[in-house]
């Protein structure tokens, strides 16, 4: 059925230095593999010379305690580098408020510079580490940015991902981002991670990209509750009348059928009956939770088949979506687009929806798969 | 199979010669994946150079050996979208017109699935759906695995895309 894309993808020319780069790639990872451990431990024959050098150092820092203090406001700007000391790995050192402010910054930036209006935006981050400063928070972290509209729901329609530095000010009991910097593009990538960044964190930074699954699944139960949320709110605003009926009744020749299509699946029980009739019995399937029955009232049509069965029963409650939404679908009016194919016009809280229906070899109407569109 | 198994744990215990003798087969698939993200050579070798050095790198956190080609593609597909991601920032990812779908849907779409449109016209996630379905013929549960997505959302996310295709088609159509 993709036999054209196949071979398409296949005839993608394959350049010549492809070895070259492949063995660029792995030399890099090994030489970053074979690296020194930077704290190598001490071992018993070692031991004497670094409790020399211990000692000497430990004099040195006395004689010179009073020069170290003068230097030690500037101590950040004198070698270009952070003091290990003062970090705290995690985000143990962020309350909600603080993740809350920097989300709200983040999303209010991107805001000010897209063209486009979007319905929602969301932000979240993984934090490395913070610096902590008096009343000012560093927070080293990747940021994960995405926008959407209610009318395409959880596609995305912005998005942005990439290594953020954030200072917090703690402001009269409330935080206040005084700072942003986020990593450069292209070849400056890698060296502005590095000056933003303690060393210790770059290296989980630059492999972030390889890891950022669990921020997608963190954006889409932020947007999967938000469309919960507008669903809630529509459902409240629509008149009580049409809130009591949560589902369509079957009318006697549909329940006849939908009654003796259980029982054996034979898709005869089913003869005679139009697409809305169908459609109804797959719905009300759905409400049951019979979805098995479900599955046989889909297409038998071979080309049109896009999973098993076995497949379908593995689907998880969660996805498979509410169907009272359709409870409108015997108000609907079905549309032929082909001698076989049509679709059932229906609104769905004032949207106009397609339900897609197929008829089969013996002039049966059948659901298609995935048929709302 | 074993002598796969045989050269990923020898590549684990750090030898880059094994290790390259079982990526060296995949390559030439990678790069092709990579090019269908990147739409360029130059991009898409980046995106293989970056495949073999996560891949060696973090060979040790492969715990089926047999799953190495799999593992592999998902860290192209990861490599690839955060290599757009990183280049573009803030983006529009798609413009206003694609939000009014057409109601109308033929599964027939996958018949005249081009690889010029699957390139231009769909967004990184239709993409990967589409790849591992139709390039690597994988599974919806497979694809769920590889992507870390619910099953369902893999379902919906290649008929969107076949959506987007067909719609793409019609509007050929008409203006031929």
């Amino acid at each position: 059925m993709s036999e054209r894309l196949k071979k398409e993808i296949e005839k993608i020319d394959i350049p010549i230095n492809l070895d070259d780069i492949v063995q660029k790639g792995v030399q890099r990872a090994k030489l970053e593999n074979q690296k020194p451990n930077p704290q190598p431990v001490v071992s018993k024959h070692q031991f004497k010379p670094y409790l020399i050098s211990l000692i000497a150092v430990a004099v040195l820092a006395l004689l010179l305690f009073p020069a170290f203090q003068s230097l030690d406001n500037e101590k950040e700007t004198i070698n270009g580098s952070i003091v290990q000391e003062q970090l705290n790995d995690g985000e143990t050192q962020l309350t909600e408020e603080m993740h809350q402010r920097i989300s709200d910054y983040i999303v209010w930036r991107y805001q000010q510079s897209e063209a486009q209006q979007t319905d929602v935006q969301f932000e979240v981050h993984k934090v490395y580490g913070t610096l902590q400063e008096g009343d000012a928070t560093t927070v080293y972290m990747w940021s994960y940015y995405n926008s959407f509209n209610l009318a395409s729901r959880n596609e995305e329609v912005t998005g942005a991902s990439l290594p953020v530095t954030v200072v917090l000010q703690n402001v009269a009991g409330e935080y206040k981002v005084i700072q942003y910097e986020e990593a450069q593009d292209g070849s400056l990538y890698v060296e502005s991670i590095k000056k933003m960044f303690p060393e210790k964190y770059v290296e989980e930074a630059l492999e972030q990209p390889g890891n950022i699954g669990e921020l997608q699944e963190e954006m889409q139960q932020k947007v999967t509750s938000w469309l919960n949320e507008q669903k809630d709110e529509s459902n409240q605003n629509s008149p009580a009348t049409e809130s009591e009926s949560t589902m369509f009744d079957l009318t006697g020749e549909e329940a006849k059928a939908y009654s003796e299509f259980q029982q054996d699946f034979n898709t005869e029980h089913l003869s005679g009956l139009s697409p809305i009739n169908i459609a109804k019995l797959y719905i009300f399937a759905g409400f049951e939770k019979k979805y098995n029955v479900q599955y046989a009232l889909y297409t038998d049509r071979e080309e049109y088949i896009m999973w098993s069965e076995e497949e379908d029963l593995k689907i998880p409650e969660s996805d498979r979506g509410n169907f009272e939404i359709y409870k409108n679908i015997d108000e609907g009016t079905f549309i032929e687009t082909s001698d076989h194919t049509g679709y059932i016009e229906f609104y769905i809280n004032e949207e106009l929806m397609g339900f897609q229906m197929i008829k089969n070899a013996d002039g049966i109407w059948q659901v298609s798969f995935m048929p709302i569109q | 199979m074993n002598r796969i198994i045989r050269l990923v744990k020898k590549a684990q215990q750090g030898d880059d010669q094994a290790f390259l003798k079982i990526f060296q087969q995949h390559q030439e698939d990678i790069y092709r994946m990579a090019f269908v993200y990147m739409k360029n050579q130059e991009d898409a070798l980046d995106v293989v150079q970056e495949v073999a050095y996560q891949s060696f790198k973090n060979i040790n956190t492969l715990k089926k050996p047999e799953y190495f080609k799999t593992w592999l593609m998902k860290i192209t597909i990861n490599c690839a979208i955060n290599t757009i991601n990183k280049n573009k920032k803030v983006v529009q990812l798609k413009s206003k017109y694609e939000e009014y779908m057409s109601a109308e849907v033929d599964e027939n779409i996958p018949l005249s699935l081009s690889l010029q449109d699957v390139m231009e016209c769909l967004q990184e996630d239709e993409k990967s759906v589409v790849l591992l379905r139709f390039y690597q013929t994988y599974t919806f549960k497979e694809i769920s695995q590889s992507l870390e997505i619910p099953l369902g959302t893999a379902k919906s996310i290649l008929y969107r895309a076949l959506q987007k295709l067909r719609k793409r088609l019609e509007e050929v159509e008409f203006h031929e």
